[in-house]
């Protein structure tokens, strides 16, 4: 399963999302603050497969800058945006600088936990994907070239 | 009458005396008394008086009396205003609008006896604007032939002075009474309470017997009745004309004054009320009220006759003039008072959305916490029996949860009924579905739906506008019991102006709104209802308004709520034909 970082100033929210998918099975890592989750975006090794993280806590857009950090230091980890009331307009924006996907806190009567641990899931199958593309790609690049007129002359 | 050059040279100061008075503007009695006394002496008269216009009567009324004969007390004469023999000098002058000298009274087919040793007449009219007759000077002389052409000129002038002091008294009466009510209009204090004051102000210096005062209704684009001085004023807020019904109506469809003797024979006039009897009106003026966008209301006077053989007492091009005035100046007064309404109600709610928002926010964020929390505590004692009671509490707090974030729901469609994704849409389709959605969701309820076989067209955000619709008809279930009805009606109106609306009426068989509650149900956290934070009708009015639309409630107490929504219509987009 999937390394996850979950970054939440909110205690008790990051501890009951951080159980929920250890639940899933994923190894998770916490931090309570923007600056904190930079750091260890940053020294992780390997990086982490996904980046949960809260879109507003030391500013209105500190989800962007972990969205930032993460995809530096690797540009496969998938970012999943958490959005609470008025913050969506930021979490779209997050969607077009390359986040996988957003969750939005408070949707009455749905199981946001439940939402957010199928959207990881999600996110790992992309990275996946994203990943043995990559793989293709690499193997590709390292067969012999042959070039056309070679082709043609041979 | 040969002239005689010589006399007019110790007459020239006098002139210049009276005209030194008429500066001063002392009180107008005292100043017609001065110019009387100036008169005799210039042209050596025995007495004379002069007798002003009383218009409702058509009579001549003696204001001030000079000279010998005349005894304190006495009352004044009046006279009628005519050619027939015997009528009077003055009435016959009043009439004529000439200056008339008599030689010889007792040859005089016009002369009235009243002094039993009068022998020569002078008489010339006093002319204000408008070549209409104020009143008459007249002078007599027991000399035959007293006087002369020289001195009907000296009179006529001295006659142009008391016009001129009559005319400036009267505009200095209006002028007072015109800033006045500016004042008052500026001050913009209740509305209805300025409509009132215009309407006796406006009775009071047009000299009119009754005024009243109509104001469009745009949801029901007709004319109410806002205010009126007499017998009308039981019917204000229920008289209604519709445009172009009648002659209120005529004027506020056209946007033009009407200016009339009675109103009977007037193919437009329709007689739906009245302030006098109709053959009572001895003359009939309305005006349209003004705003930037097209005519807001009509303000209109009514003249009375003082006997059915008086005269038409017509209002005159400037009485007009000042009607249209003052419909100008509570045009703007409106038009002001709606705007800081309007400026109010937007920075209450961009206010309360400002602070809701951070507050939502902050709760949004623990109530995410506390849902994952119990969450875990749940999937934790999932294979644990539970003690009697738990799961209850348990899906007690999970209720609650839902509902508080139901709230916060709530709060940011009000903050947001005002950000719209406008494009062309059908609203009879918009509505046709609605209805459906809801008869199914509410069986216990009838639904009507009242459509034009044309589709209505708006260019408006479809999901804003479908919760609009959503919330009225959720609101009114609220009060309705098994069986009771909510009618719904969607048609196009054409203003005069050219434009289109589309009009909404939600209308139901419910208790409907106590008229205490109807200024506050639009108001954001008013309700009646336990649930929710009182914000669905606040949200209602901030989307329809965002169109560029209005809302009110016009029901009854005891007959059911009424909401009536009107919205900018548009020309259904070709190709589609809803």
């Amino acid at each position: 399963m999937g390394r996850i970082l979950v970054v939440d100033d909110e205690e008790l929210a990051r501890e009951a999302i951080r159980m929920r998918l250890e639940r899933d099975g994923h190894e998770v890592d916490t931090a309570a603050s923007e600056a904190e989750a930079i750091e260890k975006i940053r020294t992780a090794n390997p990086p982490y497969d996904v980046v949960v993280t809260d879109m507003v806590m030391e500013t209105e857009k500190s989800g962007m800058e972990v969205l930032k950090a993460a995809l530096l230091r690797d540009v496969l980890t998938e970012v999943i945006v958490l959005t609470a009331y008025g913050s969506v307009a930021n979490a779209v924006e997050c969607l077009k600088r390359g986040a996988f996907d957003y969750v939005e806190k408070n949707i009455p009567g749905v199981d946001v936990y439940d939402l957010l641990a199928l959207k990881v899931e999600r996110a790992m199958e992309h990275r996946a994907e994203s990943l043995a593309l990559i793989k293709r790609w690499h193997a590709y690049q390292q067969q012999p070239l042959v070039t056309p007129e070679e082709a043609v002359t041979d | 009458m040969a002239t005689q050059p010589t006399a007019l040279t110790p007459d020239r100061p006098k002139l210049e005396h009276a005209y030194r008075f008429l500066s001063a503007l002392p009180d107008t009695e005292a100043l017609l008394r001065a110019i009387l006394e100036e008169a005799l002496e210039v042209v050596r008269a025995t007495r004379g008086t002069i007798a002003l216009m009383d218009y409702r009567t058509g009579e001549l009324v003696v204001r001030v009396a000079v000279g010998a004969g005349w005894t304190d007390g006495q009352s004044a004469p009046r006279w009628r205003v005519t050619d027939e023999p015997g009528g009077s000098i003055s009435g016959y002058v009043a009439l004529t609008g000439q200056p008339y000298l008599c030689g010889d009274v007792t040859k005089d087919p016009h002369y009235y006896p009243l002094f039993p040793d009068t022998r020569s007449e002078l008489a010339v009219p006093l002319i204000g604007r408008g070549n209409k007759v104020l009143g008459v000077l007249n002078v007599e002389s027991e000399k035959l032939n007293a006087f002369t052409e020289q001195d009907a000129r000296i009179l006529t002038a001295l006659a142009s002075v008391a016009s001129f002091a009559l005319s400036s008294a009267d505009y200095h009466n209006r002028e007072r009474a015109l800033i006045e009510l500016g004042k008052d209009l500026a001050a913009a204090t209740e509305i209805e309470t300025l409509l009132e004051r215009v309407a006796e102000v406006a009775a009071q210096i047009l000299d009119a017997d009754d005024c009243s005062l109509f104001l469009l209704d745009k949801s029901l684009n007709r004319l109410v009745l806002r205010a009126s001085k007499g017998l009308l004023r039981q019917f204000v807020g229920q008289a209604s004309y519709r445009l172009g019904e009648g002659l209120t109506g005529w004027v506020a469809l056209h946007g033009k004054p009407i200016r009339t003797d009675g109103v009977v024979g007037d193919p437009r006039w329709k007689g739906l009320y009245t302030e006098l009897l109709p053959e009572e009106i001895s003359a009939f003026m309305a005006v349209p009220i003004r705003g930037r966008n097209g005519v807001l209301g009509v303000l209109r006077v009514v003249r009375k006759r003082s006997s059915p053989l008086a005269p038409h007492y017509l209002f005159t091009e400037e009485d007009e003039e000042l009607l249209a005035m003052l419909a100008s100046q509570v045009g703007a007064a409106l038009e002001r008072a709606e705007l800081q309404e309007r400026l109010f109600t937007m920075e209450h709610i961009a206010a309360v959305g400002e602070l809701s928002a951070r507050i939502a926010h902050m709760i949004g964020n623990k109530i995410f916490a506390l849902k994952g929390a119990l969450k875990e505590v749940l999937l934790r004692l999932q294979s644990v029996p539970l003690p009697e009671g738990v799961q209850t509490i348990f899906n007690g707090m999970e209720r609650s949860l839902f509902e508080v974030e139901m709230l916060l729901q709530e709060l940011r469609d009000f903050v947001k009924a005002t950000q719209l994704n406008l494009q062309p849409l059908c609203l009879s389709d918009l509505v046709r579905e609605l209805v459906q959605e809801a008869a199914q969701r509410l069986p216990h309820l009838q639904f009507e739906l009242h459509l034009d076989e044309q589709p209505v067209w708006v260019r408006g955000d479809p999901e804003k506008l479908r919760s609009v619709v959503e919330e009225l008809l959720e609101n009114a279930s609220h009060f309705l019991k098994d069986g009771d009805t909510i009618t719904l009606h969607l048609s196009l109106h054409q203003w005069f102006s050219g434009r289109k609306v589309a009009r909404l009426v939600v209308q139901d068989s419910g208790p409907g709104i106590p008229e205490r509650m109807k200024d506050q149900i639009f108001q954001p956290f008013f309700s009646t209802r336990a649930k929710g934070m009182g914000l669905g009708l606040a949200i209602v009015k901030g989307i329809v308004e965002a169109h560029g639309g209005t809302i009110t409630e016009r029901g009854k107490e005891g007959e059911g709520a009424k909401f009536i929504i009107t919205l900018p219509a548009i020309e259904p987009p070709k190709g589609g034909t809803g």
